[in-house]
């Protein structure tokens, strides 16, 4: 009997260390957390660094030729506030500048006019649920471990390709 | 008389260990008290009747999107993808079930390609008008369509990005937000199989 006590006691406290003291309630409706988790586990394609302008881990979702996909990428800006005004690529019938607003909870996707903002001395992250590049109506099947070039057009900067790697 | 002690003492040790193990705190929000779940009759990608009934005895997984939104609906399969794998063997009893917010433009065909680049045993849903409005307002989904004549896309679907999590008796428990960590996700799964 004495054995069962202390093995019950043990098996009890054992159980319930398990137990995480998490805060209740969700993320639901934040919009700085989106997609901290949504990039894929794989190793970064060299950064172009041209003109003061770095661009950092370009990539892009896996799609079916007629269908659409989006890119992403980390860019840094070593000059003074420049935009991401357009751009273009044979990979897509249109590629486009979006982002995603959670409105208490509603995702809406917006095309997004005059470019995307690039500040002096900051960095712009392209993510899942923020800003990103759209590529509607793909020439091509992307499939994980492809490349394809990207022609990015800055207000200051001018142009720069890169090359976007599927995952 | 000896022999009664020793039952009760083990009956409240036992009910002491199964009491200890029910208090798991879900990272998600919880839905208080939990609901029976609207029991979705619509039809899959290969254009099967499917009702939520037969995903009964599974933790459920129900959230909307649209094929040719390509940033939000991705990003939720892709890390529903990676909670699968986390899961291992847990996932055989985890559902996962892609509502259409855009039954215009996702046929049956179209969804199938849709959720194959992602976890295949993906369950895409697309139905009647009436069938997938009635979905829409029991999960609150909110789906709005939106024209966007500056888009190539014509027009895009406004929608909740929210996973509504239905447990294994069919009742509503959870609610995931867009953007929760994977590992909170996992924990809250396993919780939910392992009741």
């Amino acid at each position: 009997m004495r054995t069962f006590i202390i093995f019950a006691l043990a098996l009890s406290f054992s159980a319930c260390g398990m137990q995480n003291q998490a805060s209740m309630g969700n993320s639901a409706g934040s919009n700085g957390m989106a997609g901290p988790m949504s990039t894929p586990d794989v190793d970064a394609l060299p950064a172009v660094v041209e003109n003061g302008i770095t661009i950092r881990d370009p990539w892009a979702r896996t799609g079916t030729e007629g269908d659409n996909s989006a890119v992403y990428m980390v860019i840094e800006n070593a000059n003074s506030d420049d935009t991401l005004l357009s751009v273009s690529g044979a990979v897509a019938a249109a590629v486009e500048l979006h982002t995603v607003i959670n409105d208490n909870g509603m995702m809406k996707m917006i095309p997004v006019e005059g470019g995307i903002p690039v500040l002096a001395g900051a960095t712009q992250i392209l993510k899942p649920g923020s800003y990103h590049i759209m590529l509607i109506g793909l020439t091509n099947d992307l499939k994980s471990g492809d490349t394809f070039p990207l022609a990015l057009t800055y207000a200051n900067a001018g142009q720069i390709t890169v090359s976007i790697e599927v995952r | 008389m000896r022999t009664y002690h020793m039952l009760f003492m083990q009956l409240f040790l036992t009910t002491l260990i199964l009491s200890g193990c029910t208090s798991y705190a879900f990272k998600a929000a919880t839905i208080e008290p939990p609901d029976h779940a609207y029991n979705v009759a619509l039809m899959d990608q290969n254009e099967k009747e499917f009702t939520l009934s037969q995903v009964k005895g599974k933790v459920a997984l129900l959230f909307f999107g649209y094929t040719n939104c390509p940033d939000v609906c991705p990003a939720t399969l892709s890390d529903l993808q990676i909670v699968l794998k986390r899961l291992g063997k847990n996932a055989t009893n985890v559902a996962v079930l892609f509502v259409t917010v855009d039954p215009e433009r996702d046929t049956p065909e179209r969804l199938r390609r849709f959720v194959s680049l992602y976890d295949p045993a993906t369950i895409a849903l697309t139905g009647t008008t009436d069938g997938l409005t009635a979905v829409y307002q029991a999960y609150g989904a909110g789906a709005q369509r939106r024209d966007t004549p500056e888009s190539a896309l014509v027009y895009m679907m406004d929608h909740t990005s929210t996973i509504t999590v239905i447990d294994k008796q069919g009742m509503r428990r959870l609610l995931i937000g867009f953007g929760t960590p994977i590992d909170d996700i996992v924990s809250d799964i396993n919780a939910l199989i392992a009741e």
